[in-house]
Protein backbone atom coordinates (compact mmCIF):
# COMPACT_ATOMS: atom_id res chain seq x y z
CA UNK A 1 0.00 0.00 0.00
CA UNK A 2 3.12 2.18 0.71
CA UNK A 3 3.93 2.06 -2.77
CA UNK A 4 0.44 3.17 -4.31
CA UNK A 5 0.33 6.27 -1.88
CA UNK A 6 3.94 6.92 -3.20
CA UNK A 7 3.04 6.48 -7.10
CA UNK A 8 -0.54 8.88 -6.14
CA UNK A 9 2.06 11.36 -4.45
CA UNK A 10 4.15 11.46 -7.99
CA UNK A 11 1.03 11.31 -10.04
CA UNK A 12 0.13 14.36 -8.64
CA UNK A 13 3.29 16.24 -9.40
CA UNK A 14 3.08 14.63 -12.76
CA UNK A 15 -0.40 16.12 -13.52
CA UNK A 16 -0.18 19.60 -11.55
CA UNK A 17 3.76 20.53 -12.87
CA UNK A 18 3.47 19.49 -16.23
CA UNK A 19 -0.46 20.95 -16.62
CA UNK A 20 0.59 24.47 -15.06
CA UNK A 21 3.50 24.58 -18.09
CA UNK A 22 1.97 23.01 -21.02
CA UNK A 23 0.76 26.25 -22.52
CA UNK A 24 4.06 27.36 -22.52
CA UNK A 25 5.64 24.65 -23.49
CA UNK A 26 3.60 24.32 -26.12
CA UNK A 27 4.84 27.53 -27.15
CA UNK A 28 8.42 27.40 -26.58
CA UNK A 29 8.79 24.28 -28.60
CA UNK A 30 6.71 25.49 -31.87
CA UNK A 31 9.05 28.78 -31.62
CA UNK A 32 12.22 26.60 -30.70
CA UNK A 33 11.61 25.27 -34.18
CA UNK A 34 12.40 28.10 -36.95
CA UNK A 35 14.99 28.89 -33.68
CA UNK A 36 16.43 25.79 -34.25
CA UNK A 37 17.67 26.99 -38.13
CA UNK A 38 17.56 30.74 -36.89
CA UNK A 39 20.47 31.66 -38.92
CA UNK A 40 19.39 29.69 -41.99
CA UNK A 41 16.50 31.59 -42.24
CA UNK A 42 17.94 35.00 -41.64
CA UNK A 43 20.29 34.00 -44.07
CA UNK A 44 18.12 33.28 -46.34
CA UNK A 45 15.42 36.01 -45.70
CA UNK A 46 17.83 38.89 -45.82
CA UNK A 47 20.91 37.80 -47.49
CA UNK A 48 24.45 39.74 -47.65
CA UNK A 49 26.48 39.92 -50.60
CA UNK A 50 30.70 39.07 -49.90
CA UNK A 51 32.89 39.05 -52.61
CA UNK A 52 34.76 36.05 -53.43
CA UNK A 53 38.47 35.86 -51.95
CA UNK A 54 40.50 33.21 -51.21
CA UNK A 55 39.47 31.38 -47.70
CA UNK A 56 42.62 32.35 -45.75
CA UNK A 57 42.27 35.96 -46.31
CA UNK A 58 43.65 38.24 -43.42
CA UNK A 59 41.45 40.32 -41.69
CA UNK A 60 41.23 43.77 -42.58
CA UNK A 61 42.61 46.54 -39.88
CA UNK A 62 40.08 47.71 -37.68
CA UNK A 63 40.92 51.35 -37.30
CA UNK A 64 39.87 51.89 -40.84
CA UNK A 65 36.64 50.44 -40.14
CA UNK A 66 36.44 52.59 -36.99
CA UNK A 67 37.35 56.19 -38.62
CA UNK A 68 34.89 55.01 -41.41
CA UNK A 69 31.99 54.83 -38.64
CA UNK A 70 33.58 58.20 -37.28
CA UNK A 71 33.33 60.09 -40.65
CA UNK A 72 29.94 58.86 -41.32
CA UNK A 73 28.37 59.79 -37.46
CA UNK A 74 31.20 62.26 -36.02
CA UNK A 75 28.99 62.74 -32.76
CA UNK A 76 28.67 59.36 -32.00
CA UNK A 77 30.08 56.80 -30.28
CA UNK A 78 31.65 53.41 -31.23
CA UNK A 79 30.21 51.33 -28.36
CA UNK A 80 31.22 47.88 -29.66
CA UNK A 81 32.72 45.95 -32.22
CA UNK A 82 31.47 42.17 -33.51
CA UNK A 83 33.97 40.46 -35.10
CA UNK A 84 31.98 37.26 -37.10
CA UNK A 85 33.27 33.82 -37.04
CA UNK A 86 30.51 32.37 -39.02
CA UNK A 87 30.72 35.05 -42.20
CA UNK A 88 33.43 37.35 -43.38
CA UNK A 89 31.93 40.38 -41.12
CA UNK A 90 32.66 43.38 -39.04
CA UNK A 91 29.98 44.80 -36.77
CA UNK A 92 30.97 48.32 -35.11
CA UNK A 93 28.00 49.65 -33.42
CA UNK A 94 27.67 53.71 -32.74
CA UNK A 95 24.70 55.14 -30.50
CA UNK A 96 24.52 58.45 -28.87
CA UNK A 97 25.01 58.08 -25.70
CA UNK A 98 26.27 55.20 -23.12
CA UNK A 99 22.61 54.42 -22.50
CA UNK A 100 22.62 50.65 -23.03
CA UNK A 101 19.05 50.71 -24.48
CA UNK A 102 19.17 54.01 -26.68
CA UNK A 103 17.24 53.95 -29.33
CA UNK A 104 19.56 55.43 -31.98
CA UNK A 105 21.79 52.45 -31.41
CA UNK A 106 22.92 51.12 -35.09
CA UNK A 107 25.49 48.94 -36.18
CA UNK A 108 27.75 49.24 -39.78
CA UNK A 109 28.50 46.03 -41.70
CA UNK A 110 31.49 45.89 -43.07
CA UNK A 111 33.22 42.99 -44.44
CA UNK A 112 36.25 41.92 -42.43
CA UNK A 113 38.94 41.09 -45.41
CA UNK A 114 38.69 44.13 -47.67
CA UNK A 115 37.42 46.86 -44.74
CA UNK A 116 34.82 48.21 -46.87
CA UNK A 117 31.59 49.45 -45.84
CA UNK A 118 28.78 46.51 -46.92
CA UNK A 119 25.83 48.29 -44.72
CA UNK A 120 24.90 51.57 -42.87
CA UNK A 121 21.79 50.04 -41.34
CA UNK A 122 19.53 51.89 -39.29
CA UNK A 123 18.62 52.47 -36.03
CA UNK A 124 17.32 50.31 -33.88
CA UNK A 125 13.64 51.73 -33.13
CA UNK A 126 13.24 51.98 -36.82
CA UNK A 127 14.35 48.66 -38.28
CA UNK A 128 11.37 46.71 -38.47
CA UNK A 129 12.03 42.91 -37.11
CA UNK A 130 12.98 40.05 -38.73
CA UNK A 131 11.04 36.67 -38.43
CA UNK A 132 13.56 35.02 -35.94
CA UNK A 133 13.80 38.45 -34.10
CA UNK A 134 10.09 38.06 -32.87
CA UNK A 135 10.52 34.31 -32.54
CA UNK A 136 13.35 34.87 -30.48
CA UNK A 137 11.63 37.72 -28.37
CA UNK A 138 8.64 35.42 -27.53
CA UNK A 139 10.66 32.21 -26.98
CA UNK A 140 13.13 33.87 -24.45
CA UNK A 141 11.00 36.56 -22.87
CA UNK A 142 7.73 36.90 -24.20
CA UNK A 143 8.20 40.12 -25.46
CA UNK A 144 8.91 41.45 -21.70
CA UNK A 145 12.43 40.74 -21.62
CA UNK A 146 13.46 40.22 -17.77
CA UNK A 147 10.20 39.42 -16.37
CA UNK A 148 9.24 37.24 -18.98
CA UNK A 149 12.69 35.62 -18.77
CA UNK A 150 12.08 35.01 -15.23
CA UNK A 151 8.78 33.55 -15.81
CA UNK A 152 9.74 31.18 -18.40
CA UNK A 153 12.50 29.50 -16.62
CA UNK A 154 9.90 28.82 -13.78
CA UNK A 155 8.04 27.39 -16.35
CA UNK A 156 11.17 25.50 -17.26
CA UNK A 157 11.66 24.18 -13.66
CA UNK A 158 7.97 23.06 -13.56
CA UNK A 159 9.44 20.95 -17.11
CA UNK A 160 11.59 19.69 -15.56
CA UNK A 161 9.65 18.50 -12.11
CA UNK A 162 7.05 16.99 -14.69
CA UNK A 163 9.98 14.63 -16.72
CA UNK A 164 11.87 13.51 -13.60
CA UNK A 165 7.94 12.60 -12.11
CA UNK A 166 6.86 11.24 -15.33
CA UNK A 167 10.02 9.10 -15.55
CA UNK A 168 9.20 7.37 -12.13
CA UNK A 169 5.66 6.64 -12.66
CA UNK A 170 7.13 5.12 -16.35
CA UNK A 171 8.22 2.02 -13.83
CA UNK A 172 4.79 1.09 -12.11
CA UNK A 173 3.03 1.82 -15.18
CA UNK A 174 5.43 -0.98 -17.45
CA UNK A 175 5.74 -3.81 -14.74
CA UNK A 176 3.59 -6.02 -16.74
CA UNK A 177 3.89 -4.61 -20.15
CA UNK A 178 6.67 -4.85 -22.38
CA UNK A 179 8.82 -1.85 -23.59
CA UNK A 180 6.95 0.24 -26.55
CA UNK A 181 3.85 -1.60 -26.69
CA UNK A 182 0.92 0.49 -27.92
CA UNK A 183 -2.21 -0.97 -27.24
CA UNK A 184 -4.03 0.55 -30.49
CA UNK A 185 -6.54 -2.42 -29.93
CA UNK A 186 -8.07 -1.92 -26.71
CA UNK A 187 -9.08 1.94 -26.47
CA UNK A 188 -8.18 5.70 -27.74
CA UNK A 189 -6.66 6.54 -24.01
CA UNK A 190 -4.87 3.37 -23.73
CA UNK A 191 -3.07 4.22 -27.35
CA UNK A 192 -2.26 7.26 -26.23
CA UNK A 193 -1.38 6.81 -22.55
CA UNK A 194 1.21 4.17 -24.37
CA UNK A 195 2.43 6.60 -26.98
CA UNK A 196 2.85 9.04 -24.52
CA UNK A 197 4.74 7.15 -22.35
CA UNK A 198 6.61 5.70 -25.40
CA UNK A 199 7.81 8.61 -26.91
CA UNK A 200 8.59 10.29 -23.19
CA UNK A 201 10.93 7.55 -21.87
CA UNK A 202 12.87 7.47 -25.21
CA UNK A 203 13.33 11.05 -25.57
CA UNK A 204 13.72 11.47 -21.69
CA UNK A 205 17.17 12.63 -21.52
CA UNK A 206 17.03 14.66 -24.39
CA UNK A 207 13.95 16.73 -22.54
CA UNK A 208 15.69 17.12 -19.61
CA UNK A 209 18.97 18.18 -20.94
CA UNK A 210 16.89 20.98 -23.10
CA UNK A 211 14.87 21.70 -20.41
CA UNK A 212 17.36 22.11 -17.77
CA UNK A 213 19.91 24.24 -19.94
CA UNK A 214 16.36 26.52 -20.92
CA UNK A 215 15.82 27.19 -17.17
CA UNK A 216 19.80 28.38 -17.07
CA UNK A 217 19.80 30.12 -20.03
CA UNK A 218 16.60 32.17 -18.81
CA UNK A 219 19.16 33.02 -15.89
CA UNK A 220 21.69 34.98 -18.02
CA UNK A 221 20.82 38.02 -17.30
CA UNK A 222 20.62 38.13 -13.24
CA UNK A 223 24.31 35.74 -13.71
CA UNK A 224 25.34 38.11 -15.99
CA UNK A 225 24.72 40.89 -13.15
CA UNK A 226 25.62 39.15 -10.17
CA UNK A 227 29.33 38.95 -12.24
CA UNK A 228 30.00 42.30 -13.01
CA UNK A 229 28.60 43.44 -9.27
CA UNK A 230 30.94 40.97 -7.74
CA UNK A 231 33.90 39.94 -9.77
CA UNK A 232 34.34 42.38 -12.51
CA UNK A 233 33.56 45.46 -9.86
CA UNK A 234 36.89 43.89 -7.27
CA UNK A 235 38.80 43.78 -10.54
CA UNK A 236 38.37 47.50 -11.73
CA UNK A 237 38.42 48.44 -7.83
CA UNK A 238 41.97 49.65 -8.27
CA UNK A 239 41.22 51.83 -10.80
CA UNK A 240 38.99 53.27 -9.18
CA UNK A 241 38.50 57.27 -9.44
CA UNK A 242 40.06 57.29 -12.55
CA UNK A 243 38.46 59.45 -15.18
CA UNK A 244 36.97 57.53 -17.82
CA UNK A 245 39.02 56.92 -21.33
CA UNK A 246 37.39 59.24 -23.66
CA UNK A 247 36.81 58.33 -27.58
CA UNK A 248 38.98 60.77 -28.75
CA UNK A 249 41.87 59.50 -26.44
CA UNK A 250 41.76 55.91 -27.31
CA UNK A 251 44.57 54.20 -28.67
CA UNK A 252 44.15 51.83 -31.76
CA UNK A 253 41.69 49.28 -31.67
CA UNK A 254 43.33 47.00 -33.76
CA UNK A 255 46.51 47.26 -31.27
CA UNK A 256 44.14 46.29 -28.57
CA UNK A 257 43.11 42.99 -30.39
CA UNK A 258 46.39 42.40 -31.72
CA UNK A 259 47.65 42.64 -27.80
CA UNK A 260 45.22 40.02 -27.60
CA UNK A 261 45.47 37.45 -30.31
CA UNK A 262 49.42 37.84 -29.09
CA UNK A 263 48.77 37.12 -25.43
CA UNK A 264 46.21 34.26 -25.94
CA UNK A 265 47.56 32.66 -29.82
CA UNK A 266 44.81 29.54 -29.96
CA UNK A 267 41.85 32.17 -28.95
CA UNK A 268 39.29 33.73 -31.55
CA UNK A 269 38.32 37.56 -30.71
CA UNK A 270 34.62 37.54 -30.96
CA UNK A 271 34.26 41.65 -29.91
CA UNK A 272 36.01 44.09 -28.80
CA UNK A 273 33.38 45.97 -26.08
CA UNK A 274 34.49 49.92 -25.68
CA UNK A 275 35.10 51.94 -22.40
CA UNK A 276 32.38 53.12 -21.00
CA UNK A 277 29.93 50.61 -22.16
CA UNK A 278 28.22 49.52 -19.51
CA UNK A 279 29.07 45.81 -20.23
CA UNK A 280 33.06 46.63 -20.08
CA UNK A 281 35.18 48.72 -17.99
CA UNK A 282 35.86 52.50 -18.12
CA UNK A 283 39.74 52.40 -18.57
CA UNK A 284 39.96 49.14 -20.76
CA UNK A 285 38.81 47.52 -23.91
CA UNK A 286 37.17 44.34 -22.75
CA UNK A 287 37.61 42.07 -25.39
CA UNK A 288 36.06 38.40 -25.62
CA UNK A 289 37.86 35.45 -26.65
CA UNK A 290 36.81 32.31 -27.08
CA UNK A 291 38.81 28.93 -28.48
CA UNK A 292 39.51 27.04 -31.16
CA UNK A 293 38.65 23.33 -29.66
CA UNK A 294 34.57 22.05 -30.16
CA UNK A 295 34.62 22.62 -26.10
CA UNK A 296 36.52 25.44 -25.95
CA UNK A 297 35.32 27.25 -28.46
CA UNK A 298 32.10 27.59 -26.19
CA UNK A 299 34.09 28.99 -23.30
CA UNK A 300 34.25 32.53 -23.34
CA UNK A 301 37.42 34.40 -21.64
CA UNK A 302 37.40 38.12 -21.55
CA UNK A 303 40.31 39.73 -21.83
CA UNK A 304 41.49 43.96 -20.13
CA UNK A 305 43.15 46.07 -22.50
CA UNK A 306 44.18 49.12 -21.29
CA UNK A 307 42.60 51.43 -23.68
CA UNK A 308 44.86 54.26 -23.37
CA UNK A 309 48.47 52.11 -24.14
CA UNK A 310 47.20 49.29 -25.22
CA UNK A 311 48.83 46.86 -22.59
CA UNK A 312 47.44 43.87 -21.09
CA UNK A 313 45.56 44.31 -17.60
CA UNK A 314 43.99 41.10 -17.14
CA UNK A 315 43.08 37.82 -18.68
CA UNK A 316 39.71 37.23 -16.61
CA UNK A 317 39.13 34.17 -14.93
CA UNK A 318 34.99 33.22 -15.47
CA UNK A 319 33.31 31.64 -12.53
CA UNK A 320 31.79 28.59 -12.43
CA UNK A 321 28.21 29.61 -12.78
CA UNK A 322 29.19 31.77 -16.06
CA UNK A 323 31.03 28.62 -17.38
CA UNK A 324 27.91 26.50 -16.99
CA UNK A 325 25.68 29.04 -18.92
CA UNK A 326 28.18 29.10 -21.90
CA UNK A 327 27.83 25.15 -22.30
CA UNK A 328 23.80 25.64 -21.33
CA UNK A 329 24.16 27.47 -24.87
CA UNK A 330 24.84 24.58 -27.06
CA UNK A 331 23.26 22.01 -25.20
CA UNK A 332 19.68 23.70 -25.25
CA UNK A 333 20.05 25.03 -29.36
CA UNK A 334 21.36 22.04 -30.83
CA UNK A 335 23.54 24.59 -32.78
CA UNK A 336 27.38 22.64 -32.33
CA UNK A 337 26.75 19.40 -34.42
CA UNK A 338 26.28 19.83 -37.99
CA UNK A 339 23.52 20.45 -39.85
CA UNK A 340 22.39 17.16 -39.25
CA UNK A 341 22.14 17.70 -35.56
CA UNK A 342 20.20 20.50 -35.44
CA UNK A 343 17.79 17.95 -37.84
CA UNK A 344 17.56 15.82 -34.90
CA UNK A 345 16.83 18.58 -32.75
CA UNK A 346 14.26 19.08 -35.02
CA UNK A 347 12.62 15.65 -34.62
CA UNK A 348 12.87 15.70 -30.78
CA UNK A 349 11.41 18.51 -30.67
CA UNK A 350 8.28 17.22 -32.53
CA UNK A 351 8.30 14.72 -30.11
CA UNK A 352 8.54 16.93 -27.14
CA UNK A 353 5.12 18.70 -29.23
CA UNK A 354 3.22 15.09 -29.63
CA UNK A 355 3.97 14.36 -25.50
CA UNK A 356 2.79 17.30 -24.18
CA UNK A 357 -0.51 17.39 -26.45
CA UNK A 358 -0.73 13.74 -25.47
CA UNK A 359 -0.39 14.79 -21.56
CA UNK A 360 -2.98 16.76 -22.19
CA UNK A 361 -5.69 14.81 -23.67
CA UNK A 362 -5.09 12.11 -20.94
CA UNK A 363 -5.65 14.93 -18.51
CA UNK A 364 -8.86 15.83 -20.25
CA UNK A 365 -10.25 11.99 -20.76
CA UNK A 366 -8.63 11.46 -16.87
CA UNK A 367 -11.28 10.84 -14.39
CA UNK A 368 -13.07 7.37 -15.01
CA UNK A 369 -9.24 6.07 -16.39
CA UNK A 370 -7.27 7.07 -13.18
CA UNK A 371 -9.97 5.08 -10.91
CA UNK A 372 -9.56 2.19 -13.09
CA UNK A 373 -5.90 2.33 -13.36
CA UNK A 374 -5.63 2.94 -9.39
CA UNK A 375 -8.14 0.16 -9.07
CA UNK A 376 -6.00 -2.10 -11.14
CA UNK A 377 -2.60 -1.53 -8.94
CA UNK A 378 -4.23 -2.15 -5.48
CA UNK A 379 -5.37 -5.38 -7.08
CA UNK A 380 -2.34 -6.11 -8.35
CA UNK A 381 -0.45 -5.57 -5.06
CA UNK A 382 -2.78 -7.75 -3.14
CA UNK A 383 -2.10 -10.70 -5.35
CA UNK A 384 1.24 -9.76 -5.50
CA UNK A 385 2.06 -10.01 -1.63
CA UNK A 386 -0.43 -12.88 -0.99
CA UNK A 387 2.19 -15.34 -2.10
CA UNK A 388 4.35 -14.12 0.98
CA UNK A 389 1.67 -14.61 3.56
CA UNK A 390 1.19 -17.98 2.41
CA UNK A 391 5.19 -18.45 2.73
CA UNK A 392 5.24 -16.48 6.03
CA UNK B 1 10.97 -8.37 -8.28
CA UNK B 2 14.59 -7.13 -9.31
CA UNK B 3 13.89 -9.23 -13.04
CA UNK B 4 11.29 -7.11 -13.86
CA UNK B 5 12.73 -4.05 -12.87
CA UNK B 6 15.50 -4.75 -14.97
CA UNK B 7 13.23 -5.76 -17.94
CA UNK B 8 11.12 -2.46 -17.54
CA UNK B 9 14.30 -0.41 -17.23
CA UNK B 10 16.88 -2.11 -19.56
CA UNK B 11 15.63 -0.42 -23.05
CA UNK B 12 15.02 3.12 -21.31
CA UNK B 13 18.51 3.32 -20.01
CA UNK B 14 19.81 1.93 -23.20
CA UNK B 15 18.63 4.63 -25.36
CA UNK B 16 18.91 7.49 -22.64
CA UNK B 17 23.23 6.57 -22.40
CA UNK B 18 22.48 6.52 -26.24
CA UNK B 19 21.40 10.58 -26.04
CA UNK B 20 23.54 11.19 -24.00
CA UNK B 21 26.61 9.94 -25.23
CA UNK B 22 25.16 11.46 -29.34
CA UNK B 23 24.99 14.88 -27.06
CA UNK B 24 28.64 14.63 -25.88
CA UNK B 25 30.45 13.46 -28.61
CA UNK B 26 29.30 16.15 -31.06
CA UNK B 27 30.19 18.72 -27.86
CA UNK B 28 34.02 17.18 -27.30
CA UNK B 29 34.72 15.96 -30.50
CA UNK B 30 34.75 16.78 -34.21
CA UNK B 31 34.71 14.54 -37.57
CA UNK B 32 33.69 11.14 -36.85
CA UNK B 33 32.43 11.91 -33.14
CA UNK B 34 30.07 14.37 -35.03
CA UNK B 35 28.86 11.11 -36.92
CA UNK B 36 28.87 8.97 -33.98
CA UNK B 37 26.95 11.95 -32.32
CA UNK B 38 24.00 12.14 -35.41
CA UNK B 39 24.15 7.86 -35.43
CA UNK B 40 23.74 7.38 -31.20
CA UNK B 41 20.79 10.32 -30.87
CA UNK B 42 19.23 8.78 -34.24
CA UNK B 43 18.41 5.18 -32.56
CA UNK B 44 15.99 6.09 -29.76
CA UNK B 45 13.98 8.22 -32.97
CA UNK B 46 14.06 5.50 -34.96
CA UNK B 47 13.44 2.32 -32.30
CA UNK B 48 10.09 4.74 -31.45
CA UNK B 49 8.96 5.16 -35.45
CA UNK B 50 9.49 1.32 -35.27
CA UNK B 51 7.06 0.46 -32.24
CA UNK B 52 4.56 2.86 -33.42
CA UNK B 53 4.16 0.96 -36.73
CA UNK B 54 4.43 -2.26 -35.46
CA UNK B 55 1.96 -1.37 -33.11
CA UNK B 56 -0.08 0.01 -35.90
CA UNK B 57 0.15 -3.47 -37.65
CA UNK B 58 -0.83 -5.45 -34.70
CA UNK B 59 -4.30 -3.73 -34.34
CA UNK B 60 -4.83 -4.59 -38.43
CA UNK B 61 -4.47 -8.32 -38.20
CA UNK B 62 -6.92 -8.25 -34.77
CA UNK B 63 -3.74 -9.48 -32.46
CA UNK B 64 -4.47 -8.98 -29.30
CA UNK B 65 -1.29 -8.00 -26.67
Amino acid sequence: MAQLKSIKKWFWWHRWSSLICTLFLLMLCVTGLPLIFGDEIDGWLNPTYYADLPKNTPMANLDGMVKVAHTRYPKQLVTFIFVDDDEPQVLVNMATSWNPVDPLRHSLQFDSRTGKLLNDEPPYSQKPASFIDIMLDLHRGLFIDLPGELFLGLMGVLFVISIISGVVLYGPFMKKLDFGIIRGDKSRRLKWLDLHNLLGIATALWLLVVGATGVMNELSTPLFGLWQMTDVKAMLSKYHGKPLVKQDELSSVQAAYNTTKKTLPGMQVMSLVYPGNAFGSPYHYLIWTKGNTPLTSQLFSPVLVDAKSDKLAAVVKMPVYLRALELSRPLHFGNYGGTPLKIIWVLFDLVAIVVLISGVYLWVVRRKFYKNYFDRLTEAELIESSPQTIAS
Amino acid sequence: MKQNFKKVWRIPVLLSALILFGLLAALLGTGVWYWLSWMAMLIPLVIVCFKIISGRKIKKRGVSC
